[in-house]
């Protein structure tokens, strides 16, 4: 089945403030697409609406035709921060947890991301460097068998060596028939895998293209692109 | 790889392997990468590769055998044209730019016939060393 | 999705261990004052203080777990790691407060066994306690025991879920407020939401037991059912406001 992300006007606000604003999205097929905008542009927001956990939003959102919270937590795998588990527990441990939690977990899957990446499960939370925490995190959401996947911020302030294992990560253990949305304010390290760019600015959707496409009609990179739009914006 | 961000992927995945094929690194008949291994290997995505092998097929430069994989075609006159178009482009690109700097065809092949000599000169020298 | 079935075990777990640890330090807590008291006061009267000792820390065990199992409940509602499990807010509300009901019946029965053991030790006092009111005990017990820890397992999920209700409410509010001076505000709104909720659910009781007086109900069978039958529609009703909440409201924290 072909996986899709619809999102229909969606407005969403949060302490007064308008966070996302008449964003409609539609997004389909077994792809990589990149959302980009700076920090505040509402990434991680739209990223918590798509997979259920933010709330009193105003609009529509479906995965795979489903609306409810619940069948979309089922379809989304959502690259969560680890917050929610005590400092003191391992790497192994969190694992435990996802694989009771979720029916779709792939052991498998997981223990051949965890050779690859050379990560060590037996470190506990609060001894991880932000890229090994990042590998995890990227360990655990591709480890659901699921049609959408949401990497927040995958490179956040990561070394290059980190970031290149993470990347071949994504290619190789993404789903072949799965559609996956990576957020980055940075677009230059992750441009080459990116099949389609949705720029977030001013609240909403400015841009949706086809990386190649953006590449043949501007003659620019995907970043000199991304850039331009918010030099742009400052002109006006 | 490091590609070149300003031009399609999908492109520059095709012109990295009609290079590999008319080197001879990639023999005719020969099976190509997995897809999904070719993406890992170039860190691109695996529909952009797809996209890459769609025009190659289209081409006639590679066969896709189902299931069996993509081979690189056994038409010997397909790659010879292949290195044909290679040719002309870089050479029409060389020509062009020294034409429009006014060097005249004479001065433009000498040049060329030493550049190549003192070349040839320069390889035999390092590989003595 | 995931189902019940799978999920309160995986809670269960945490709570379990969680209560494990506290029974092991109540344990060792209790044997050290023992041990203390063994050497100040010698061995004379050694049952009576045992059996204080056991009955003061196991008064403090049953404090600390509450509130142990009664923040396992309210992390749940705002944590990513809860709130992406696949399966809707009712049940993982109900999951949540099943664990922790069971974790804290599980105290309980270690609590009983506790103090069966200690009463078996030291057995010549507790049968002086029995003794004087043998013959009614002994008839109503059946009946009354079984009650009444039945009561105090409603009046425990009863707070549990005021404590949440609470919670879940100042969350949904927090959202609407604007972002300076949060702190100040919330602090304040604790108070008032706190009184409010205490009071409507006090108001409710009350209702109740002026319906009893004036239906000139006595306390029998009749009375016993209907106090119970009017906890559990409060709770019902709290539970009912919780699950809404937490559909229309309730976000996880960044």
């Amino acid at each position: 089945m072909k996986a899709t992300v619809k999102i229909n006007q969606l407005t969403y606000k949060k302490n007064l403030k308008t966070i996302l604003a008449d964003v409609s999205l539609d997004v389909s097929g077994d792809k990589i697409i990149g959302i980009l905008g700076e920090n505040g542009a509402g990434k991680t927001t739209l990223f918590r609406i798509i997979s259920g956990v933010a709330k009193n939003y105003r609009g529509d959102v479906a995965i795979n035709g489903k609306t409810s919270p619940a069948d979309r937590k089922s379809l989304v795998s959502y690259s969560q921060s680890l917050g929610g588990f005590p400092e003191n527990k391992r790497i192994s441990q969190v694992a435990n947890f996802h694989e009771q939690i979720y029916p779709d977990f792939d052991r498998d899957k997981y223990n051949q991301m965890i050779d690859f990446l050379s990560l060590d499960v037996t470190q506990r939370l609060a001894a991880l460097s932000k890229g090994t925490k990042e590998k995890v995190i990227v360990a655990l959401t591709l480890a659901r068998k699921t049609s959408v996947y949401l990497l927040d911020e995958p490179f956040g302030g990561i070394d290059s060596m980190s970031r290149k294992k993470i990347i071949n990560s994504i290619i190789q253990w993404k789903p072949t028939d799965s559609l996956m949305l990576i957020s980055d304010h940075y677009v230059s390290e992750i441009a080459s895998i990116l099949d389609e760019i949705v720029v977030l600015k001013d609240h909403t959707v400015a841009i949706h293209k086809r990386a190649d496409d953006v590449r043949q009609e501007s003659g620019k990179s995907i970043e000199d692109y991304y850039e331009s739009l918010y030099e742009e914006g400052a002109q006006k | 790889m490091n590609f070149d961000d300003k031009v399609p992927i999908y492109y520059q995945i095709k012109t990295v392997i009609y290079d590999r094929i008319i080197a001879g690194e990639l023999a005719p008949g020969e099976k190509l990468p997995a897809v999904r291994q070719l993406a890992v290997s170039l860190t691109v995505n695996v529909n952009t590769v797809q996209r890459a092998l769609r025009e190659m097929i289209e081409e006639g430069v590679v066969t896709s055998q189902r299931g069996r994989g993509n081979f690189v075609t056994t038409d010997t006159n397909v790659i010879e044209t292949l290195r044909q178009d290679l040719i002309t482009r870089n050479l029409k690109q060389l020509y062009e730019r020294l034409h429009r700097l006014n060097i005249d065809d004479q001065e433009i092949i000498n040049e060329l016939v030493t550049y190549i000599e003192r070349r040839a000169r320069q390889n035999e020298s390092n590989g003595k060393n | 999705m995931t189902n019940m079935t799978r999920l309160i075990p995986t809670f269960l777990k945490e709570r379990f261990k969680a209560v494990n640890r506290l029974i092991m330090l109540m344990l060792t807590a209790i044997v050290a004052t023992a041990v203390v008291q063994l050497f100040t006061n010698g061995v004379s009267n050694w049952e009576t203080s045992l059996t204080g000792d056991v009955s003061f820390w196991s008064g403090i065990a049953f404090f600390v777990i509450f509130i142990r199992l009664a923040s396992f409940n309210e992390h749940i509602y705002v944590n990513d790691a809860f709130r992406l499990i696949p399966i809707s807010d009712t049940k993982l509300y109900l999951s949540s407060y099943s664990a922790s009901a069971l974790a804290f019946l599980y105290y309980g029965v270690i609590s009983a066994v506790l103090h069966g053991l200690v009463a078996f030790v030291t057995k010549g006092q507790l049968q002086v306690n029995f003794h004087i009111e043998s013959s009614f005990f002994w008839s109503s017990a059946p009946v009354a025991v079984p009650m009444i820890i039945v009561f105090f397992f409603l009046g425990l999920l009863l707070v549990w879920m005021t404590i949440s209700l609470i919670h879940l409410i100042m969350v949904s509010i927090a959202a609407f407020l604007p972002v300076g001076r949060q702190r100040l505000i919330r602090g304040v709104l604790y108070v008032v939401v706190s009184v409010v909720i205490i009071r409507v659910v006090m108001g409710l009781f009350q209702l109740y037991s002026q319906f009893v007086m004036t239906s000139g109900l006595q306390l029998n069978g009749t009375s016993v059912l209907l106090a119970f039958l009017s906890v559990i529609i409060v709770l019902i009703l709290e539970s009912a406001a919780n699950v809404l909440l937490m559909k229309r409201f309730v976000e996880t924290a960044l």
